[in-house]
């Protein structure tokens, strides 16, 4: 996943750029469905798709490549019986793309706390320009037509050419 | 106050992953919270309307008695009735409530007749993906239950037996004799089954659990697990 590290400016969370350029953020609400399913209707119905995406936690951002096929994202969290409140270091949002091979590419952060314990053997720090740890990162890849929680791009068809 | 200020100010939403037990107070039950409270596994089902004192399983035996109970062991709440007890008798077949043998399946297992049920909570309604649901040393999701044998069936996900979740060592009942089974990627249960499509607040998993102890005592590094990837 190549991504561009920006300092966070933004709630925890996803944001993202339609073609028709409106921008929706991360805007959970009680009693609603949540948003990214909100987005994937509005998606299909409206026939936008996303252009440019970000994913914040803490102090970075990270950018998602544009122009992709479709986009993923979820949050995941592990608990136990003694432990079932998801807390930061439980907590990771992940955010992918859909490539050439019909895999998808997931990067997920978390904050660094979400190390110890969890079990993953991929993790790795996410530095800020003063080398100080903001994040911690691991990468993961599906196959796409396993997932059903991704906003496939819609591409108008190509207008037939009259060459009578 | 500026926006800025009272976003900041508003409560966070977690999202929970709690467990819920069937059982009842003066004869009337119903699925609750877990809470503080644990599920204990015993010798003793005892009948409705008496709380049982918690005994010890002798070693390599399946548990005759599955109570809601305040610590290790603590005192038993769940008293009429008490959760129902699901034991196991082959890798296919269950004893309910000390019952004759009966096929483990998603019929004969009544969604109330579950040890417990995971129920994940948000307050926007979510879909579920990637589930699972495992035993575990209650510390590191990936290191099995110490002296345990564990044996879990999920409705719902086209299961057909019981599946072994952990199994500590060489010693055990029939079958669970191998060892090195359990945690989060060893006996762990997973499948599209365990998925939710439709979006909810709240969503279920309903379990069946049967014990048996390698060692004699109480078994603190012992827990149950699950992850879950919500959208």
């Amino acid at each position: 996943v190549v991504t561009i590290l920006v300092p966070g400016v933004k709630k925890d969370g996803w944001s993202v750029d339609l073609s028709d350029s409106r921008t929706f953020t991360q805007d959970d609400a009680a009693g609603h469905l949540s948003a990214w399913n909100r987005l994937k209707q509005i998606c299909e119905k409206e026939r936008v798709y996303i252009v440019r995406a970000f994913l914040t936690v803490g102090k970075i951002s990270i950018e998602i490549p544009g122009g992709k096929q479709g986009y993923w994202q979820a949050q995941s969290t592990f608990v136990s019986m003694d432990d079932p409140v998801e807390d930061p270091d439980r907590h990771w949002r992940g955010f992918g793309f859909v490539d050439k091979n019909g895999m998808v590419q997931i990067r997920w952060l978390a904050y660094p706390q979400a190390r110890q314990g969890s079990g993953f053997t991929n993790i790795y720090n996410v530095l800020d320009q003063q080398g100080v740890v903001v994040a911690v990162a691991r990468d993961e890849v599906r196959l796409a037509s396993t997932q059903n929680n991704i906003i496939w791009s819609y591409q108008r068809p190509v207008p037939k050419i009259d060459d009578r | 106050m500026d926006l800025a200020r009272l976003i900041e100010r508003m409560p966070v939403m977690r999202a929970t992953t709690t467990p819920d037990f069937y059982y009842g107070t003066a004869g009337s039950a119903s699925w609750q919270a877990g809470g503080s409270n644990r599920l204990g596994f015993f010798n003793t089902q005892g009948a409705s309307g008496t709380a049982i004192t918690p005994d010890s399983l002798p070693v390599n035996t399946w548990q005759l008695g599955t109570h809601v109970i305040t610590g290790t062991p603590g005192t038993d709440v769940c008293d009429e009735p008490h959760v129902t007890n699901v034991r196991y008798l082959t890798t296919t077949t269950m004893s309910v409530n000390g019952g004759g043998s009966e096929t483990i399946n998603d019929t004969n297992l009544a969604d109330n007749e579950s040890s417990f049920r995971w129920h994940f909570n948000d307050g926007s309604a979510r879909t579920i993906q990637n589930v699972n649901i495992y035993v575990f040393n209650n510390t590191t999701p990936a290191t099995r239950a110490t002296g345990m044998d564990v044996a879990m069936y999920i409705k719902g996900n086209s299961m057909s037996a019981w599946q072994k979740v952990n199994d500590d060592t060489t010693t055990g009942p029939t079958g669970y004799t191998a060892g090195s089974v359990g945690g989060n990627a060893s006996g762990n249960i997973t499948g599209s089954g365990l998925d939710r499509g439709s979006a909810a607040t709240d969503q279920y998993w309903y379990a069946a659990a049967s014990i048996s102890v390698e060692t004699a005592g109480a078994k603190s590094a012992f827990g149950f697990g699950a992850s879950l990837e919500y959208v």
